[in-house]
């Protein structure tokens, strides 16, 4: 896969160089035209590409479903602070990270059935959106629709994730699809981070066996979503990055090898009955997803 | 002759017969000097007197006596003390040089003027009149005039009638404007007032008096005044009225065939029962009414038609109140010198008023207030001979004066009509209409003219006549006499009960019904009276009046008004506290801020203030209501004043426009205090001038408006009902309370704001507000520019052009559908509209125009057009997406530019709160509605960023937008809304200021109502004929 983007990528380059040293001196303006015409059907091809190579977002409920479901509770210090929502605006970067970050907090709040904080959590995606130009996702027929259905939780867990799916398709819609990587890899960080959170904060007075059955389930979780973080790596370097960009790119390869040390798919193959993967093991793993997570809102 | 000038008379005689001893013969002359005088009882007191002194006297006594004299005495009656003493000195033929010398001390221990002096001397000693040809004499008698005219100074009355050996002489004083008469007698008896003249008698010669003998016509105290008058002025002015009929509104004759011919150096009294036409006549006689037929005319020139030529020539005082209360007495008087007599230096003009003061008995009171009738300062006397003052400062030469002595004492009302009289005797023409003269005014008038009820002229001619007129008519017993003939005593009143004698009923009591009806009278009148004629003096009268420069008018209304405005501390403390009262109590009451703390920290925040929109509409409503109820009552508080000065013509230009610079100041200063204080209280930095300029329009707007409500109504309380009627519309069309689209339909428009909406002050005024906050403050106007491209982008992009695409697919699947045939139709004509016209305008250089408008009709549509236009559509699509997501980057670089660092972002992020208020930007960028682009008439009209949106059309209505849009349009340049706005503001108040000046709403308030009236008549009318 990765390969193929990179040869698409040198093939697209090259139409680009192609278009404009093959007019040679010849520089009418029908020339000029033409070369940019083609280079921007390079361009066009190009971005399409971009596009292919970008995996859609996720629904933000996704993951908080699966805590949910293996017993861990509503950690309320997981999330990411509200206030810090206005300082995003000035960076299209950091408001697009950030936003698939508060995305996932929100589908954690609604799978939690907090409504008030919620509702708060959809404004600060809103403060986002119309940073990233991204209109009619998170808006107030959203919040009306999403008030008239307070009570009914599978309702307010579609809404949320459909607006996600708006995201998406809107920013591929207009050639964007670099943000909807940016914003995949903020659903991801954030999912780790409320994953290992949930495994880390667990209440030490709770007995054993229950303690593990959970904790079990949890661990489960994240050993999962090894594959993702490929695909959220391949779509980060499928699209130009800026610092940031470029740093959580960095943090997630690390994660990537701490994942290939603890060489889970051998253990699981083995099958090694009593074997379990400890916290302690993972330890490695949170500490990187929280420096990440850091790096992203600060 | 009183008592003390008696006394003064003994004593000197006494001194004088001491000088040679009292004889016999002295005595005698004595004594009957005194029975001619007083009354037989009370002679020997004073004979008594008499020998008491001449045996005490000596010189030094004498001088004492001489002081008591002096200081007793008026000068007058010194005059008449010292002709009494030359005659009874010459009594006995010669005059002694020691009785000359005492004479001559006499005299000059009096003040005599030494000419003056030997002028009466002179005028006593001498046997025939004719031989003083140095003094100034009126001469009666029977020759004719040519035989005076080689004798220089003396002047000739002919009566032919009189007796041709009988002659009297006339002298004037000329420092105490009195008359001494001496009569040389003939064969047949010469009267005075009634009393028969013995020869070489001496009498003093006052006003009222008369000259009768058998045959002859009565020689009036007037008419020898009037001779030495036409000696000192020169050109004189004839005032005649030819017929004059007046007509009230309502068609009742208010005066019927009213004929004057009068002359300079009159006065003139018009009197008449209540409802009999006075007022009326004197309106029609200055010009103020146009008679229903008949002129009037002034040196043969007409007053209601040849207004120019006269101008300045006409004064009128009215019987009310045209003082500005706030100001002095003397400001009063200085102020009306200053608009009349421009050419008076400063030091003149205080002169003029000084003198005008103390004629008017003012000058103690001229520091005083003059206050309002409600609120005395001065007294109601004072402030009626301020009145009068006023017009008497340029002494125009024809005055009217509309009951002057109404209200006042007897003894002010005598001091009125002295200085009436001077002006006169100055030259001057006065009509005066005035109710129970007292006998001495009575006495002092040199025609009369009555009216009865219906306006009916039932007298015309000398006072005193006139009671003998009616005396005769009632036949009464006494009716030869007019005067009194022992004291002098006049009863006007005896006219108007004869005019008004009532019929006797049956039982002995007074019925309603009057004896001689007021038609009655008239014929009469015309029966009877000549009518007294003038010959028309065909010069060009010269005007008293010197005008100020427009400029100088302006600025002394200026100064007036604000002294006024300035001295009523009441008023200047309200005006000025009002305005930032207001802002306190808006600003404090809006000053929102959230307290919940999960949302942020807790404080002001003015990018959070939910309020912002709602204070800034109601500014601009305070500023409409301040601006208005201060102006509402100007113009109404000065409409006597104005009625008066229109005699002047003065331009009506430099009055507006005084009132509207005081107004204009007050409205700055009000709306910058609220702007102060109000935008410091929310956190609104760095938009002060906008605040300012934008409210100090409106204000300037409702000044206007007052000003012009103000003088088209009569009475204040109209006024002030009417201000709701006038605000409410600006509240409700400002843009705010209502939204234009939400309206009546019948009034609103999809595209642009409604025109009804566009005649109001406050749209104009918010939209430029509420724009210019929104896209000037110092945080967005760096970024408006992308902000404008990107709307515009997305608004295509998102909105319009998927609807296109929508109806496109739509209307070819469905071509051929029977049952949605109508639906193709409209979308095809919209389709056809929009291809026609937004895209062709907006086409980008890239994309070229394929398709023709007209392949969209049913007929001609088909795949190839359709996939033709769908390729159009989505290549324009991608186009704008592009353009979106290039002006995004470059506005998101900028961002991350001016954030690099912490502390840099810290500071962005403060700037933002500072400046950029979210409510207003929902507001301009109309986010919050659902629709973002709707379909109206075939077309698709943007609803999304109005604050964005910018449509370039041409012609001369380019300018009408949408509400909230950035910039106009006019005549191909582009403006910016604020700076667009104000102008409308000012272009609005420049129309109310010229419907102000030709009083537009006045006239069309008068139309309407005579529209009314007519067609009430005519409904009236057709009731009485069922």
């Amino acid at each position: 896969m990765k390969l193929f983007t990179t040869w698409f990528y040198i093939g697209s380059l090259w139409f680009f160089v192609f278009g404009l040293v093959g007019c040679g001196d010849k520089s009418t303006s029908e020339e000029t035209d033409e070369t940019t015409a083609i280079s921007d059907s390079a361009a066009q091809v190009a971005k399409e590409n971009v596009a292919a190579a970008i995996k859609q977002i996720p629904p933000p409920s996704e993951i908080p479903a699966l805590l949910q479901a293996s017993g861990a509770e509503f950690e309320a210090s997981l999330v990411n602070d509200l206030q810090k929502a206005e300082g995003y605006i000035t960076n299209n970067t950091e408001a697009a990270l950030n936003l698939g970050i508060y995305a996932t907090d929100l589908g954690y709040v609604v799978i939690h059935d907090k409504t008030q904080q919620a509702i708060d959590y959809i404004q600060a995606s809103r403060l986002l959106t119309d940073k990233l130009g991204i209109t009619a996702t998170f808006d107030d027929q959203l919040v009306a629709e999403f008030q008239e259905n307070l009570d009914q939780k599978d309702t307010l867990v579609s809404i949320v994730d459909k607006a996600l799916q708006n995201v998406d398709l809107y920013l591929r819609d207009n050639q964007r699809a670099p943000a909807a990587a940016l914003i995949l890899a903020g659903t991801f960080v954030e999912g780790m981070y409320i994953s290992a959170g949930s495994i880390r904060k667990y209440p030490a007075e709770i007995p054993e066996d229950v303690k593990n059955a959970t904790v079990l389930k949890l661990i489960d979780i994240i050993i999962r979503q090894k594959t993702t973080l490929r695909d959220v790596i391949n779509s980060l370097e499928a699209i130009q990055r800026d610092e940031k960009a470029e740093a959580v790119l960095t943090g997630l390869k690390e994660m990537e090898t701490i994942y290939e040390q603890l060489n889970l798919e051998e253990k699981i193959a083995e099958n090694q009955g009593d074997l379990m993967v400890t916290e302690t093991d993972l330890a490695a793993l949170f500490d990187k997803v929280e420096e990440v997570r850091k790096t992203i809102v600060g | 002759m009183s008592e003390k000038v008696l006394e003064a008379i003994i004593q000197l005689l006494a001194i004088s017969a001491n000088l040679d001893g009292v004889n016999e013969y002295e005595k005698k002359v004595i004594r009957k000097f005194l029975t001619e005088q007083i009354n037989d009882e009370l002679v020997p007191h004073y004979m008594h007197t008499f020998d008491d002194f001449a045996a005490q006297v000596d010189t030094i006594q004498a001088f004492k006596i001489f002081k008591q004299i002096n200081q007793e005495l008026t000068q007058q009656q010194k005059v008449v003390v010292i002709t009494n003493l030359i005659e009874l000195t010459v009594s006995d033929g010669k005059m002694s040089k020691a009785e000359a010398e005492l004479l001559d001390t006499v005299s000059r221990a009096f003040n005599f003027d030494e000419e003056e002096y030997q002028a009466i001397q002179q005028f006593i000693i001498t046997d025939d009149l004719r031989s003083l040809q140095l003094l100034p004499l009126v001469i009666i008698d029977h020759c004719d005039d040519r035989e005076y005219t080689q004798l220089s100074s003396i002047q000739h009355i002919q009566r032919e009638h009189m007796d041709t050996s009988s002659r009297v002489g006339i002298l004037r004083i000329p420092s105490l404007e009195m008359y001494i008469l001496k009569y040389e007698a003939g064969k047949s008896n010469v009267y005075l007032n009634g009393l028969p003249m013995r020869d070489q008698q001496t009498h003093v010669f006052s006003a009222g008096s008369s000259i009768r003998a058998d045959k002859m016509r009565p020689v009036y105290y007037s008419d020898v005044v009037g001779l030495f008058l036409n000696e000192r002025q020169g050109p004189q002015i004839t005032f005649e009225a030819h017929q004059i009929d007046y007509k009230f509104s309502s068609g009742q004759y208010g005066l019927r065939h009213i004929n004057i011919a009068e002359e300079s150096g009159r006065l003139i009294g018009l009197m008449g029962a209540s409802g009999s036409g006075k007022s009326t006549l004197l309106n029609v006689l200055n010009g103020n009414l146009k008679p229903y037929s008949g002129s009037v005319k002034i040196n043969g020139l007409d007053v209601h038609q040849e207004e120019a030529q006269l101008r300045g020539i006409i004064g009128y005082v009215p019987q009310d109140d045209l003082l500005v209360d706030e100001l002095t007495v003397y400001q009063n008087l200085y102020y009306a010198a200053k608009l009349c007599c421009s050419d008076y230096t400063d030091q003149q003009l205080d002169e003029l008023v000084s003198n005008m003061l103390n004629s008017l008995g003012l000058f103690e009171i001229k520091h005083l207030r003059v206050g309002s009738p409600l609120q005395k300062t001065i007294s109601g006397g004072q402030r009626k001979r301020l009145n009068i003052g006023l017009e008497l400062l340029r002494e125009p030469a024809v005055l009217f004066v509309d009951e002057p002595t109404s209200g006042l004492s007897s003894q002010d009302s005598e001091n009125i009509m002295d200085l009436l009289k001077e002006l006169s005797l100055k030259g001057k023409l006065i009509f005066v209409v005035i109710h129970q003269p007292s006998s001495d005014i009575f006495k002092m008038f040199d025609r009369l003219l009555i009216l009865d009820i219906g306006g009916y002229p039932i007298y015309y001619g000398n006072p005193i006549e006139g009671l003998i007129y009616f005396k005769t008519i009632a036949n009464m017993v006494d009716k030869e006499e007019g005067a009194c003939v022992e004291c002098g005593n006049v009863n006007p009143e005896q006219i108007f009960s004869i005019v008004e004698a009532k019929v006797v009923n049956e039982y002995g009591r007074f019925t309603n019904k009057r004896k001689v009806s007021p038609k009655q009278w008239y014929t009469y009148y015309k029966a009877r009276l000549e009518l007294p004629t003038v010959v028309a003096n065909e010069a060009q009268p010269t005007k008293s009046l010197n005008v100020p420069s427009r400029l100088q008018q302006w600025y002394i209304y200026l100064t007036r008004d604000l002294l006024a405005k300035l001295s009523n501390t009441q008023y200047l403390v309200i005006n000025l506290l009002e305005a930032p009262l207001l802002a306190l109590i808006l600003a404090y009451i809006v000053r929102f801020y959230h307290i919940d703390e999960t949302l942020g920290e807790v404080g002001y925040d003015f990018s959070q203030n939910m309020n912002l929109t709602a204070y800034i509409f109601m500014s601009i409503i305070v500023a409409l209501f301040i601006g208005l109820t201060v102006s509402a009552e100007e113009i109404i508080r000065d409409a006597k004043m104005l009625k008066r000065e229109a005699f002047l013509h003065l331009s009506r230009n430099s009055y507006l426009l005084a009132k509207v610079t005081i107004l204009f100041a007050f409205s700055a200063v009000q709306t910058f205090c609220f702007v102060f204080l109000g935008n410091w209280m929310l956190g609104i930095e760095q938009m002060t001038p906008r605040y300012w300029g934008v409210l100090f329009s409106c204000a300037c707007f409702a000044n206007l408006l007052g000003l012009n409500i103000s003088a088209t109504f009569n009475s204040v309380v109209t006024i002030y009902i009417l201000i709701p009627l006038l605000l409410i519309p600006q509240l409700v069309l400002g843009g705010v309370v209502v939204a234009f689209d939400e309206i009546n339909p019948h009034l609103s428009s999809q595209e642009k704001v409604p025109v009804v909406a566009e005649t109001m002050a406050s749209r104009w005024a918010f939209e430029a507000l509420a724009v210019s906050q929104f896209k000037d403050n110092p945080f967005e106007a760096v970024f408006y520019p992308y902000d404008k491209e990107m709307a515009q982008a997305s608004y295509l992009k998102d909105y319009y052009l998927p609807t296109l695409l929508t109806k496109l697919t739509f209307c070819f699947t469905n071509l051929k559908n029977p049952a949605l045939q109508a639906q193709v139709k409209d979308d095809l004509a919209l389709l056809r509209y929009e291809f026609q016209h937004t895209l062709a305008s907006s086409s980008t250089k890239e994309v070229v125009l394929s398709v023709s408008p007209n392949v969209f009709t049913v007929n001609a549509f088909n795949y190839d057009h359709y996939v033709k236009a769908k390729q159009y559509l989505e290549t324009c699509k991608k186009q704008y997406v592009k353009q979106y997501n290039t002006t995004a980057a470059q506005k998101d670089a900028l961002m991350v530019q001016m954030t690099r660092t912490a502390e840099e972002k810290a500071n962005f992020l403060a700037r933002k709160r500072q400046f950029y208020n979210l409510r207003l930007a929902d507001l301009v960028q109309n986010t919050d509605q659902a629709k973002r682009v709707i379909e109206y008439q075939h077309q698709l009209i943007r609803k999304i960023y109005p604050v964005f949106h910018e449509e370039h059309e041409e012609g001369f209505f380019s300018w009408r937008t949408h509400f909230f849009a950035p910039r106009k349009w006019v005549l191909g340049t582009p403006v910016d809304t604020l700076y667009f706005n104000i102008i409308a503001l000012w272009v609005m108040s420049g129309l109310l200021y010229l419907t102000l000046y030709f009083n537009l709403f006045r006239r069309l308030l008068e139309g309407l109502i005579a529209i009314w009236e007519k067609i009430s008549r005519r409904e009236s009318k057709v009731i009485k004929k069922l």
